[in-house]
């Protein structure tokens, strides 16, 4: 008897559908299972290119240099389990940055901001390597995590513990964490730019608290608040402040200390009929320098049988800007103590549109790993057109986008 | 270390537990706690006794208001929706209308007609169910928790056992049975499955450490009319019982998934149902019309795979155990 993967996939869909059900009915009836320890081994890879469009001619001085960030990344790790409560996982990162940066805006003939690109292209590379590990009890589970990372004029040491208590038979879940990075920085050709400082360093913290609720077997809804605190050397040293008829340009100085206090709610909900799961959320943000934001996204798992599955996703994004952003300073305005032209400080709105492909098989020829693949393709477009609130004159730096993504993962 | 047996009747069926334990004063009141949990499901979900929770469901019918059922059934319910979807709508507890028609004690075939008459009172996708509130909306409309409450009770008898300390032992409510843990000494539970048209001898023998066994047989509550066995699985699509397989038994790490597994294979009949239990990955066995034998637990005995933890040894694998369960 002849018989298709289709069929058999949809069996063991079927004994999964079955199993779970029973888990949680027989979990209602006083039994929660705890959890667990990831049992296999997972071993994977990814790469991904970021890249930004060209600046458009209108928005740069003629003949200028347009073009933007390009960014690989390539991925890889492992993990596995330690004993049946313990789990590591390890992950190395290799990145490679080149083109050029945003440097200081300017104005053209017609008194319109224009952005300056750095000339030069710059040619960087970023090492990170990371290791988590977790602990699980019935009640839920503790982590711990450290890292580091190394480019040229960057090094950063990062660690953190995040951890889930349960309660209500599982149905409420209680998470936590903190972290601490602590970064320093050498800006490169600081002797030829009297704005770049020699060596700087920054630290941040953070702390999140959330807590998630089963509302029914298809729906859970989570919410989240999350504190960071920057502090030390916040500014971006390769940027630069224009002033109308000033002989140079002023640095970009920042203050040293940020707040920032971010609201999450997330809100999924799976559809059977349709095997499909709905993920709605929504963050507001507000930091000390004056930037506010909302984000909203929608995205739709859509599972089409047992092994593939497709994700569109729509995000929007508006901030309102720094309350010490800039584009330039204008002839004879006396510079204030705090001031930047980045573009990431300026008033606009965003939005992203992506889709996320994943397909899952086994080879039962080699020893029946189980490959799950992913791809995925995000475009982002911003513009002052795009904010809330009416923007007058939008930051001639603002980037649009475009990241396609590729990865594997073995499960052995 | 003595083993208690505990014969009791429940569910319409002879149940019998067997538990390991130092002493009788430390076996005897878990054994008491598991009877009267059998016995307060019973009481529960019993469509005979007019003061159970289902009947009071079953009260409802018609009514477009419905009723607000308790977390337990309400899971229930949730699991049989499930099973009504991932069988195409072969495992339907809304088959409360059919069992009246089809009495198996009278003898007596129901005709085309009466059939057909309460198969309008059948169908879990006309019910509409949102946690906690359920509507049935056909006047008559009937639910039969009978599919599954048995291999349910089985589960958490288990769980009751455990958590109260029995480490080794094993639960039979009417054939549907799980392994609370293997003997003292490591050996597993070994369980006969009996060949349907002889009964009192085994067709395979089936090795449990802690895994659930259910079976889903044509002799059980069945009559046999001019020759014709009609057996009391009714397919809700038809009303008719169902023909194809003798009988089917499913090892899985819950008696529930087992038991919903068997009755799902049963309902498909001897082709689709055997390539079903293929298709589950899950060890099983089935006899079909013709007396033909099949399924993962045919040629060899290691049929607990599939349970976490509860892996026996070659050693005792091998050897007949005396102090099996059957």
């Amino acid at each position: 008897m002849r018989r298709s993967r289709r069929e058999r996939r949809r069996e063991r869909a079927t004994l999964r559908a079955l199993t779970s059900s029973a888990l949680a009915l027989l979990g209602a009836a006083g039994k929660a299972s705890a959890d667990t320890a990831i049992d296999h081994v997972e071993s994977s890879y990814s790469f991904s290119t970021y890249s930004e469009d060209n600046l458009k001619s209108s928005k740069t001085i003629p003949n200028g240099e347009r073009t933007r960030y390009e960014v690989s990344t390539q991925q890889a790790s492992i993990a596995g389990p330690i004993t049946d409560w313990l789990d590591v996982a390890l992950q190395v990162t290799h990145e490679k940055m080149s083109g050029a940066s945003p440097w200081y805006v300017t104005q053209d003939a017609a008194g319109a901001p224009i952005q300056f690109m750095s000339g030069a292209t710059i040619q960087d590379t970023r090492n990170d390597l990371s290791l988590h590990a977790n602990y699980y009890t019935d009640q839920g589970r503790l982590g711990f995590s450290g890292g580091y990372s190394t480019e040229n004029d960057y090094s950063a040491i990062n660690f953190g513990s995040d951890g889930e208590l349960h309660f209500n038979e599982k149905n409420t879940t209680l998470s936590g964490g903190l972290g601490g990075s602590f970064d320093s920085i050498n800006p490169t050709q600081a002797d030829l730019y009297p704005t770049r400082p020699d060596h700087k360093s920054k630290q941040s913290y953070s702390g999140f608290v959330g807590l998630s609720q089963v509302i029914d077997r298809r729906s859970i809804i989570q919410g989240s608040f999350t504190y960071n605190l920057g502090a030390g050397y916040l500014s971006d040293p390769y940027k630069e402040v224009y002033q109308v008829g000033a002989p140079s340009q002023y640095g970009d100085f920042r203050p040293n200390r940020r707040h920032q206090f971010s609201f999450l709610v997330r809100y999924n909900r799976h559809i059977e009929e349709t095997e499909s799961t709905i993920h709605l959320s929504y963050q507001y943000y507000i930091d000390t320098w004056g930037i506010s934001s909302h984000m909203g996204e929608l995205a739709v798992y859509q599972n089409f049988g047992d092994s593939f599955q497709i994700a569109p996703l729509i995000r929007y994004y508006s901030q309102t800007k720094a309350d010490f952003y800039v584009d330039y300073l204008r002839a004879g305005q006396t510079p204030p103590d705090n001031m930047s032209s980045d573009f990431r400080l300026s008033p606009y709105g965003a939005l992203s549109l992506g889709a996320k492909a994943e397909y899952v098989f086994h080879t039962p020829w080699l020893r029946d790993i189980e490959w799950r693949t992913h791809a995925s393709v995000e475009r982002y477009l911003s513009s002052g057109d795009l904010s809330l609130k009416s923007v007058s004159v939008p930051s001639p730096g603002l980037v649009n986008f475009t990241v396609l993504s590729v990865g594997i993962t073995a499960v052995f | 270390m003595l083993l208690g047996r505990y014969p009791f009747r429940a569910m319409g069926s002879p149940c019998e537990l067997h538990l390991f334990g130092d002493s009788r004063e430390r076996i005897d009141p878990v054994a008491d706690a598991a009877k009267a949990l059998v016995l307060g499901l019973e009481r529960k979900y019993s469509r005979y006794r007019d003061d159970s929770v289902l009947s009071e469901i079953n009260r409802s019918a018609g009514d477009s208001a419905g009723v607000e059922v308790d977390a337990e059934t309400a899971s229930l319910l949730d699991y049989a929706d499930t099973a009504f979807r991932h069988s195409g709508g072969l495992f339907d507890v809304t088959s409360g209308s059919l069992r009246r028609v089809w009495n198996f004690e009278s003898g007596r075939v129901p005709s085309r007609a009466e059939v057909t008459e309460a198969l309008r009172r059948v169908g879990w996708s006309r019910v509409r169910w949102a946690r906690p509130r359920l509507v049935l909306p056909v006047p008559g409309m009937e639910l039969d928790f009978g599919g599954f409450v048995k291999e349910y009770a089985v589960d958490c008898v288990t769980d009751l056992c455990r958590a109260r300390g029995i480490a080794h032992g094993m639960v039979d409510l009417g054939g549907d049975l799980r392994a609370i843990g293997p003997h003292p000494d490591g050996r597993p539970w070994i369980v006969g499955i009996r060949d349907p048209r002889a009964p009192e001898r085994p067709m395979a023998s089936i090795p449990l450490a802690t895994a659930g066994l259910a079976t889903s047989g044509d002799y059980e509550r069945c009559m046999v009319v001019d020759g014709v066995r009609y057996t009391h699985i009714l397919d809700p699509r038809t009303g008719w019982p169902v023909s194809g397989l003798r009988s089917a038994s499913v090892v899985a790490p819950q008696c529930l998934v087992a038991g919903t597994a068997t009755t799902i294979a049963m309902l498909k009949g001897a082709r689709a149902g055997a390539r079903f239990l293929d298709g589950l990955g899950l060890p099983s066995l089935r006899m079909d019309s013709r007396g033909r034998i099949g399924g993962s637990l045919v040629s060899d005995g290691s049929s607990d795979r599939c349970a976490a933890g509860g892996r026996p040894d070659r050693a005792a694998r091998t050897r007949a155990c005396p102090t099996g369960s059957r």
